[in-house]
Formats: C-alpha cells, sequence, structure tokens
C-alpha cells in the first residue's frame, strides 16, 4: 500500500480507519486493484516513476460526512484530492496533481436537489451526472434541457468547476457562467453558501449570482480551496425547435471577413449557438504538396493554398454550420438575417439544413448516433469516447498504439487572422515534433473567443510520450508568447501553466498562495491543483 | 469454489468456434453459479465476431443487444437503471473502445472486468464484467 508523502505508516492506518467509520468501511478503498480505478487512463506518464497515483480513496455521501473527512486529514495532515465523478479524462482524470494524496471520491453524494421548471434551474450534488440530471427531467416530463459536454458521462459540478463548455445556445453552454449559487466546505469544515445563499431561507440562491459583497464563486474554480458541495444551474427551456444552416466560403483569405462578420453577430446576440469554423481544405487527408505548403516558415501564403484547392477541385476553403433555436418563424428571421450579412462576402454561398420540433420521442433520441448532434440537442452520449482512437495505431511509420491523448486548448481571439496564425503555430510545433496535427478548425465554447483543440496522442511508449509532454510544453509556451489564452489543462502540467502568470512577478499566483494558507493552512486540499501549493509544499518547488 | 468457476468458465465460453478467435489473457473469471445468466450480452454487430458472439448468446438464452462501438442507448434505457438497483454481471464481445468506457462505468457500482479475452483474428475484445469476489476467492 502506498502511504501518503510525509505522512507514518501508523497514521495512515488510523487515518483510513478513522475515514472507515465516518463513511463505512466498503467506501474507504485501499486495495491495489480498487485504487488503480483512480489512476488516470490518459495519463501522459504511464509507466514512469513521475505518473501522479493516489495512495487510496474515500466516498462520503453527506455534506457531514466530508466535513468529519476533512477533520480526520486536518488531524494527522493526510492529503486529499476532491474529484467529483473523475471522469475529465485528458485532463488528469481521478488522478491527484500531488502522488500519494488520497482521493476525495464524491461520487455517493449524486442527488438531484431541486429542479424547477418555473425558473429554470437545478440544484445538485457533486456526483450527479449529466445523464442522472437528463433523465430526472426526461422521467418528469419537463420542458428544460440540460447543456452537457459531448461526453455526457461527466458531473455538472466538476465540469463547471474546470469551466467546461457544450453546445447550446449561450450563456448555457458556458457551465461555470451558467451556475448560480454554490454551497462549499471549507477546509476547516465549515459549510458556506455563495450569493443569496449566505441567507437563511433564500428564495433567490438559484435565480441571482449576486448577493451582498465579494462574489466568491470564482475562486472555488479550477483551484483547491475548498470541496463545493452543491451547485445551481440556469437550465434552458426546452425550445420549439432548432435549425441548422450552412455558410460556405471560396478562398483562403475570406476567413478574415468571414469571422468578422460572425463575431459581430454573435456580439449582438444574433449568433448564440456553438459553431465551428472548420476548412475541408485543411482536413482533407494531406499529400506531398500539401505538406510542402505546411512545412514553410509562412505555412503557405493565400494564393497557394487557393491553387491547392482548386486543383483538386474544391469549390469551399471555409464552412461553418449555424444554429438557431426558438420559435419557426424566429429562426427563419435571423437565418434571413444571417445570410443578407454573410452575402456581401464575394463567393459566400449558404445551404439549409433541417429543422428538428421538440420534444423528442425516446425513439428519435435512440436514432441521434452522433455525441455532437445530440448535444447541440442537450442529450448526453457516452459516443465520443467510444469513437477516440485508442488501440489504432500513431502512424505507419511508427506503429505503436494508442492509448489517450491530450488536449492542448489554446483560446485565441475570435479573428480570421487569429485563426490563421495560431494554425501556422501550431502546426510547426507537431511539425517539429514529429506528430501529426489537427488544421483548420476553431470553435466557440465560451463568449467572444476561439477555442483551437490540438489533441496530442498517448501511447505506452515512454521515449514517444515524452516527445508528445515536450511539444505540449511547447504549445503552452507558445500560447504565452502569441498573448492567448487557456482553456483548462492536464494536471501535470499545472505548475508549467501557471508559470505563465508571471505579471508583475507573478502577482496573481502569488495571491494564490495567500487564499491558500489563508483557507486551508495544513494544505489538506487539493495540493497542486492548478499550481496551488499549500506553504509546506511551495518549498520544494522555488 | 474454485472448480466450480472453473466449470462455470467452460461451460460460458463453450466449445464454439467465437473461442477460437480469442486467446485468453491471464485474469480471473467472474462467473459464479448463482450469475451464471449475465443480464445482458453486448455485441458489436459491425463485426462477424460479435454477429457470431450474438448467436451463440441468443442460442443459450442471454437477452443480446447489439451495438455499434457506441453503448449511449444500452447505457441509459437498460445498464443504468440496472446498476443503480444492484450490480448485475454483463458480458459481450466489443471494440476495446467499448470496453473502455463500459468499464469506468462499472467500476463506479464496484464491478470489474472479470475475464478480457483480446481477439487473434479480430479486434474485439470478449470480456465479463461483474463483481470481483470470484477474483479474491482465487488469489
Amino acid at each position: 500500500m502506498k502511504t501518503p508523502p510525509g505522512v507514518t505508516e501508523a497514521d495512515f492506518a488510523r487515518a483510513l480507519e478513522q475515514l472507515a467509520a465516518v463513511v463505512g468501511p466498503q467506501w474507504v478503498f485501499s486495495k491495489e486493484d480498487d485504487v488503480a480505478t483512480y489512476r488516470d487512463a490518459y495519463s501522459p506518464f504511464v509507466g514512469e516513476a513521475e505518473e501522479r497515483i493516489a495512495s487510496a480513496a474515500v466516498a462520503p455521501e453527506s455534506v457531514e460526512q466530508v466535513q468529519k473527512v476533512l477533520a480526520i486529514a486536518n488531524r494527522l495532515r493526510i492529503p486529499l484530492y476532491t474529484i467529483s465523478t473523475g471522469r475529465n479524462l485528458a485532463y488528469g482524470g481521478s488522478a491527484p496533481a500531488y502522488s500519494g494524496s488520497v482521493i476525495l471520491d464524491l461520487k455517493r453524494m449524486n442527488r438531484v436537489l431541486e429542479v424547477s421548471e418555473e425558473y429554470a434551474y437545478a440544484l445538485v450534488e457533486p456526483g450527479v451526472s449529466y445523464f442522472d440530471l437528463y433523465r430526472h427531467i426526461r422521467e418528469k416530463g419537463l420542458k428544460l434541457w440540460i447543456d452537457n459536454p459531448d461526453p455526457g458521462w461527466g458531473s455538472l459540478v466538476g465540469n463547471a468547476l474546470d469551466h467546461g463548455a457544450g453546445r447550446t445556445p449561450l450563456p448555457y453552454r458556458d457551465h461555470f457562467d451558467a451556475h448560480c449559487g454554490m454551497e462549499v466546505v471549507l477546509a476547516n469544515g465549515d459549510v458556506v453558501r455563495t450569493g443569496m445563499g449566505a441567507m437563511p431561507n433564500s428564495q433567490l440562491w438559484q435565480q441571482t449570482k449576486y448577493g451582498p459583497g465579494p462574489l466568491l464563486d470564482g475562486i472555488f474554480s479550477q483551484s483547491n480551496y475548498g470541496v463545493v458541495t452543491k451547485m445551481g444551474f440556469w437550465l434552458m427551456p426546452e425550445p420549439e425547435a432548432s435549425m441548422a444552416g450552412t455558410v460556405r466560403l471560396r478562398h483562403h483569405d475570406d476567413v478574415i471577413a468571414f469571422v468578422r462578420v460572425l463575431s459581430s453577430l454573435m456580439y449582438s446576440n444574433i449568433v448564440d449557438c456553438n459553431f465551428t469554423v472548420a476548412s475541408p481544405v485543411f482536413a482533407a487527408s494531406a499529400d506531398a504538396d500539401k505538406e510542402r505548403l505546411l512545412v514553410k516558415n509562412d505555412g503557405g501564403t493565400a494564393q497557394e493554398w487557393d491553387q491547392y484547392a482548386a486543383a483538386r477541385g474544391m469549390e469551399h476553403f471555409w464552412e461553418t454550420e449555424l444554429r438557431f433555436y426558438g420559435p419557426p418563424k424566429i429562426m427563419a428571421a435571423k437565418w434571413e438575417y444571417v445570410r443578407e450579412r454573410f452575402a456581401r462576402i464575394p463567393g459566400a454561398s449558404f445551404a439549409d439544413g433541417a429543422t428538428t420540433h421538440f420534444p423528442l420521442t425516446d425513439e428519435q433520441v435512440d436514432a441521434i448516433t452522433d455525441s455532437t448532434e445530440a448535444s447541440f440537442y442537450g442529450i448526453p452520449s457516452l459516443g465520443v469516447f467510444t469513437g477516440l482512437a485508442r488501440g489504432e495505431l500513431t502512424g505507419a511509420s511508427e506503429g505503436i498504439e494508442v492509448t489517450g491523448h491530450l488536449d492542448a486548448s489554446p483560446v485565441v481571439p475570435i479573428s480570421g487572422e487569429a485563426l490563421l496564425k495560431a494554425q501556422r503555430v501550431f502546426n510547426r510545433i507537431f511539425h517539429e515534433a514529429g506528430l501529426p496535427r489537427g488544421l483548420g478548425f476553431a470553435l466557440n465554447y465560451h463568449w467572444r473567443t476561439f477555442i483551437m483543440f490540438q489533441g496530442l496522442r498517448l501511447t505506452n511508449d515512454k521515449a514517444y510520450n515524452a516527445r508528445v509532454r515536450a511539444a505540449y510544453e511547447r504549445c503552452m509556451q507558445a500560447i504565452a508568447d502569441n498573448g492567448w489564452g487557456f482553456y483548462r489543462a492536464h494536471n501535470a502540467f499545472h505548475d508549467k501553466l501557471m508559470g505563465l502568470l508571471s505579471y508583475n512577478d507573478h502577482a496573481l499566483p502569488r495571491l494564490h498562495s495567500v487564499l491558500k494558507d489563508a483557507l486551508d493552512p495544513n494544505g489538506i486540499l487539493s495540493a497542486g491543483r492548478y499550481g496551488i501549493w499549500p506553504r509546506h509544499l511551495r518549498k520544494d518547488r522555488a | 469454489m474454485l472448480q466450480d468457476e472453473r466449470l462455470n468458465r467452460r461451460r460460458f465460453i463453450g466449445a464454439g468456434g467465437i473461442a477460437l478467435a480469442f486467446a485468453t489473457v491471464p485474469v480471473s473469471w467472474g462467473l459464479t453459479e448463482e450469475s451464471l445468466t449475465p443480464y445482458r450480452a453486448l455485441y458489436d454487430e459491425r463485426f462477424e465476431a460479435g454477429l457470431a458472439f450474438s448467436a451463440e448468446a441468443g442460442h443459450r438464452g442471454w437477452i443480446t443487444r447489439a451495438i455499434r462501438g457506441d453503448i449511449t442507448t444500452v447505457w441509459f434505457r437498460e445498464l443504468s437503471p440496472r446498476w443503480r438497483k444492484s450490480p448485475a454481471m454483463i458480458t459481450g464481445v466489443t471494440t476495446p473502445q467499448t470496453l473502455f468506457v463500459l468499464e469506468r462505468l462499472a467500476w463506479d457500482v464496484g464491478l470489474r472486468v472479470t475475464s478480457r479475452e483480446v481477439g487473434t483474428t479480430t479486434p474485439l475484445v470478449r470480456w465479463v464484467i461483474g463483481l470481483p469476489q470470484a477474483q479474491d476467492r482465487q488469489s
């Protein structure tokens, strides 16, 4: 049995005994087989000494049990690492940032506490998955939608705290932005409710984010200042219908005017859907001419790319599908206006998509086999992970079995120029690392920005994974060098990530440390998460 | 008990052609006499090995479900509600990706992959997800 760093075997045995007395012995996991279920299936350090591995896990079922677990951890200095459902694969999964931590697994706290159809919100515990809330709403026949990420097995609370997103209209798909009110157990056992939840018998905890005084919710996201035990979420009323329409542009540089119009429509709330700016030309299989252009220092000129596309009979360089939700006549009016705006770009063309009316029957839901399409309708799916490349090979030249992936998730300005530049930058990094690249797509999860996911495949081969890690770090540095942003990162890279926040001698990370020392003086909560370390562990990292 | 489980295993695999497509890896077997009938038998209908397993499972009277990689529907409609009541053994012949997802969902209710047979002439895996006690007894 692994023992947490700095904890004697005797103290650890005592801790496990006391934890068992609180939650029941069947909910304390210390056998190797059980603890192995908390390993990160997509660890970039798999099989290496640096892999973050838990020592044990404990699964409380109530706030009171969480308080008692924290008291034991404080008393015996046991490092805990909190997970909700532990499904954030590619970002660390259920493995701790600090090896040897005991996983505080909140999966048993899986109650849907309240769903208001009238006020369109839900209040849930951290173990509630998107499937759970979706089932609750379907079974009760409520006219509400959830918003889920493509994989629906994760926790609403965990995903929101990690700034996750889905595909229905804003603000609902920005999961932290769509939350309203939370309950947090602090390291000292105090239970705090944010916003109007601080007032007993509040009628507005899930209705207004504001309350008197500072708004503190944000400090509990991507952090380790407390254990979030409840969160409220605004839900979207079920729309009458949804329709899709596709805009296509002919030339490489059309993307600049295209995104300018698109962003204007978004800022005006005329387009509020999740969309992807995709390029059929870049997305098509590579050939020798494409490789020649891609490895040029300038990544190929617009003229060269247009010639490349024309030589292959590709009529459209860019395309984006937009979705509208609501009454059909309003959707039609929006789509008509959107077409008018884009029609000013020479060569723009349009295609009307299907209109889907709601509610869907169970048979209609089951007939949706594409997980992305399901997400557009707030329907959770497992398809994305069954469709990933696990078990495939990295490439003909190496033929190493793929076991997982990392996502470098750069956030870039919502402009065509930034999209093209980011593509050139990341293409160069991947090329120099000898890794397969993803090209030509940018999507808008959050307001006013693009995310350009850069997937890096992992294997069980240490040398290959070392190349992947180096490329991942180069991506992070390139993001900082270009003044772009970060969505989230795998927990093996949190220190590197936070080290890039260097304005005014790292003033923000220093403030994080001040907060950590004040709220968690013994450093029992999720040490190292997002580079926030307790005082006694910061010394080793100075 | 160990002898019984080995007997069960032979009965489960049978001597059919499907077994020849898989090389058994050395993992414990999760079937016990009382749980010999799986709650559901899943097969990936895109592959011949999956269809062959379906025929074998049907012959044994098991309730089968066809999938095409994704297990969302069978998970949401059947496995999740069943496992919320109590863990129940399931088996199948699917891709490794499908098993990857199912295995993690099974962990949440205390189930484990108790048998995992890698295909030798098929990309599929033949597996059993059941209670882990049988492993303990064998060790």
